[in-house]
């Protein structure tokens, strides 16, 4: 049993909010190319927000993938 | 793609309502960074209030320039509704079963409603009927949309912030932009259809007609709607000197966009007779159906409670009689109505304690109620200053970050949100 206190599954958790981040990521994506089809330079935000929701998404994937993970492990990864 | 099959799939009671909150928290702030690092609302408050009024489909919003806005902002902030209106959860259960065992406490933290109806045995495909029934009405309302003069862009646009019951437009003006009979009345019949319970329409996919017809939820919701609009219609024709279709138009409207928790404007209400303001807000609060993208106490609770003070009545008269509570012809348990009864007082009570707080930030009592109504139910737009021709811009800082708590927890029906501060969630007993 890990998480907190022992009643969450903090890898579930992890992984199903990195999964959603990613989808998230995907939507960026559609509004990009919504950008560039009307020759609007904005598309560049969204390729910032893409980014910064595949390093996030992708660490709470990546973090279900460990072994155990604790709050104090992600303290000192942070 | 990283993902992690080591994890253990099971996801408890708990892990559900964790996971629900906390995506629709980090949906938030990740979602509001394009308007923030773009620099079109530059400040955190306000972005986070402008996407969480997009999540939620509540669609107030703190932008004063929406023409200056790139179509690639706009179609995000119309699809921030789109992707609220299902269900950030549901609609990525549905489009990628990726959760395993966890799906059904999934679901169940974060679907509206009373009884939860399941159109399969099997929870991702129940959550995949309804992504269609979504994308089905999405479609068709943009095609009717583009028919009535409007560009593919806006459609579309139009089309998420309906079928979600969201309320974002990509004009400053609303739906009275395009001044379009044929417009209003597309947008009336698919904010009318976007918030009835979505179970109706596999319903209708098996020619159960009949049980839609006798469907208690939906007779209370439409008769709600023609009653108040009626009223209102009266009120504007007889003393403001609008013209019977003009009136029976903007009264339709304003009432199917309030009572879908949509929040469409074709009309400046603050200008009607103010116990039309009493009607409408009665409407915020009482909301859609069940099972829809609508928010608001809903229909269904509001017929059991009905009938709940209609029995009590009853028992006086003849107190040893056993007077169950049926809706659509079957008995309503003891333990729902209950659950009814308590989530009833749960939200009046959260409606006055955030009434009661928005008034201490120093807004007047009659915009707070306003932007209370709202925000918990997740219409739009308020009363007053705050009402329907005019932005949110001008709340104080501590109101916005409180309305963005009430969109939330009104999206989520309040317990699964409100569940985290409670002690017992935390304890291992």
């Amino acid at each position: 049993m890990n998480g907190y206190a022992g009643i969450l599954n903090n890898k579930m958790i992890a992984k199903v909010l990195g999964v959603l981040l990613l989808v998230e990521a995907l939507f960026f994506v559609l509004c990009a190319l919504v950008s560039i089809i009307y020759n609007e330079s904005d598309y560049i935000y969204f390729i910032y927000s893409i980014l910064i929701n595949i390093t996030v998404g992708g660490f709470f994937c990546y973090s279900a993938r460990m072994p155990t993970l604790r709050l104090p492990d992600v303290m000192d990864i942070l | 793609m990283l993902l992690s099959k080591n994890a253990n799939s099971k996801v408890t009671r708990r892990d559900g309502y964790l996971i629900v909150s906390l995506t629709w928290l980090l949906f938030t702030i990740f979602g509001m960074m394009p308007y923030y690092l773009g620099g079109y609302i530059p400040n955190i408050t306000d972005a986070f209030f402008e996407t969480m009024s997009g999540f939620t489909t509540t669609g107030s919003t703190i932008v004063d320039n929406l023409e200056s806005f790139p179509h690639g902002m706009l179609f995000w902030r119309s699809l921030t509704q789109w992707i609220g209106g299902l269900g950030i959860v549901i609609f990525t259960i549905a489009v990628l079963p990726v959760f395993g065992g966890g799906t059904l406490q999934l679901f169940s933290a974060e679907s509206t409603g009373v009884v939860h109806d399941k159109i399969h045995p099997k929870i991702s495909s129940t959550a995949n009927t309804i992504w269609i029934v979504y994308l089905v009405l999405t479609v068709i309302q943009t095609i009717l949309l583009a028919f009535g003069g409007m560009s593919i862009f806006d459609a579309v646009c139009h089309s998420f912030a309906t079928t979600s019951t969201g309320g974002y437009s990509t004009k400053q003006n609303s739906i009275a932009y395009w001044n379009s009979a044929y417009i209003e009345y597309v947008i009336i019949i698919f904010m009318l259809l976007s918030s009835m319970n979505f179970s109706i329409y596999f319903l209708c996919m098996k020619r159960k007609i009949s049980k839609i017809i006798h469907n208690t939820e939906i007779k209370w919701f439409i008769g709600s709607v023609l009653v108040i609009t009626l009223a209102i219609m009266f009120s504007l024709y007889f003393f403001m000197n609008y013209d019977l279709e003009l009136a029976f138009r903007a009264s339709l409207f304003q009432v199917s966009s309030i009572h879908t928790s949509c929040g469409f404007i074709t009309d400046d209400y603050n200008l009607w007779p103010q116990y039309t303001w009493f009607l409408l807000i009665f409407a915020m609060i009482a909301g859609g159906c069940t099972g829809s993208t609508a928010g608001g106490i809903k229909a269904y609770r509001g017929a059991v409670i009905y009938k709940n003070i209609r029995n009590e009545f009853k028992k006086l008269i003849h107190p040893v009689a056993v007077l169950p509570i049926r809706m659509n012809k079957e008995v309503v348990p003891f333990n729902i109505v209950g659950s009814v009864k308590t989530f009833i007082i749960f939200y009046l009570a959260v409606f006055a304690l955030g009434w009661f707080l928005l008034i201490c930030t120093g807004v007047n009592i009659t915009d707070s109620l306003g932007i209370t109504a709202s925000s918990i139910g997740n219409t739009g737009p308020g009363l007053g200053t705050y009402g329907a021709i005019f932005t949110w811009s001008g709340l104080p800082v501590l109101a916005k970050w409180i309305a963005s708590f009430l969109m939330l927890i009104g999206r989520l029906e309040l317990f699964s949100v409100l569940i985290l501060f409670s002690p017992a969630f935390w304890s291992k007993q």
